[in-house]
């Protein structure tokens, strides 16, 4: 019961709130996973480490353009997450994460610390899957958040060794931009033990992109 | 010395009753278990479990069921994991074990017996 209440949850979260991918920022013990996305004005690259299913330390670079303030934004940034809670049920995994970092930043304004902040909450089935996600990106005098609520459905239930089918809505919002209305997006995801893939279009139009591999 | 060939004849006759014998005891020392496990939902995620099991010493197969909400571990002759080890993997792997079942069936016929 509390795994359906927890999927309502973030449902009615879907319906208020609105741009990361959801993939989770933790494998397992020893994973490492390489990490490339890309929409209409940004560019991410990440590698991961994990250290435990809860301890992971990531190398990322974030690149933002048609920013209301500083034109554009590099961030390279060193980062650790954290599981902080996790739900395991017969039929059903829900997740929490954090995570924070600090790396080096340039804008148009000039360069400094950047630093680097998000969570993410999921709960799925091996049919539904929800989540939302929010990084915040700032420095100084700037400052950008990426918000990300997701909800997917799989025409059939994947096994392990099978090509998981996923057809994902997404209501995705970045502060900041020059253009900072929330956008939707319908992306297919793939996955299978080995890699993730997804792509779709966003409501401008425009595309976007994301592969992860499990290395 | 016909009856040294009595003697010889009658050995061999046992030898080759004992054949069939010795091969089910080869199937007898297969040592696997089923473990059912909950949080099994994304086979991207699971990897981990596999990796995992695939480290040990002690494992020749294993399997990874999401419909079936099972692993399978099948170990080498002479060589186990206690339920206490394998549940730790798993629980270190992110996921909960509810039961631990030993058998002595290979993890090819436990993935047959899914098919």
């Amino acid at each position: 019961m509390n795994v359906l209440r927890m999927g309502v949850a973030l449902a009615v979260l879907c319906c208020w709130w609105s741009a990361p991918s959801e993939a989770r920022p933790i494998t397992y013990t020893g994973g490492q996973v390489l990490v490339a996305e890309a929409q209409a004005d940004q560019w991410q690259a990440r590698y991961t480490y994990s250290h435990s299913f809860r301890h992971s330390t990531s190398v990322g670079y974030v690149r933002m353009e048609e920013l209301r303030n500083t034109g554009q934004l590099e961030l390279g940034y060193v980062r650790a997450a954290w599981l902080a809670r996790r739900w395991n049920q017969p039929t059903s995994q829900g997740n929490l994460f954090v995570w924070g970092g600090l790396g080096y930043a340039s804008t148009d304004l000039g360069s400094g610390i950047g630093r680097h902040v998000g969570f993410q909450a999921d709960w799925e089935t091996r049919r539904v899957y929800t989540a939302a996600v929010s990084e915040l990106h700032d420095g100084s005098g700037w400052r950008h958040r990426n918000d990300t609520v997701s909800l997917g459905v799989a025409p059939f239930e994947h096994d392990f060794e099978r090509t998981a089918v996923w057809l994902v809505g997404k209501g995705m919002r970045t502060t900041g931009m020059i253009d900072d209305k929330p956008k939707a997006a319908l992306v297919l995801r793939l996955f299978n033990p080995s890699w993730w893939l997804e792509a779709g279009v966003d409501s401008n139009g425009k595309p976007l992109a994301f592969f992860m591999i499990n290395l | 010395m016909n009856k040294l060939f009595q003697i010889l004849g009658v050995f061999s006759l046992l030898l080759l009753l004992a054949a069939p014998t010795g091969a089910v005891a080869v199937d007898e020392a297969t040592e696997s278990v089923r473990v059912e496990v909950n949080g099994l939902v994304c086979a991207f995620c699971a990897r981990g479990i596999r990796n995992t099991f695939n480290r040990e010493a002690a494992t020749a197969d294993v399997l990874v069921s999401l419909e079936n909400r099972l692993v399978a571990v099948e170990f080498k002759p002479g060589m186990s994991l206690s339920d206490d080890e394998i549940t730790k993997r798993l629980v270190d792997s992110g996921y909960n074990v509810v039961s631990i079942e030993r058998t002595s069936e290979t993890v090819a016929a436990i993935r047959s017996s899914l098919d």
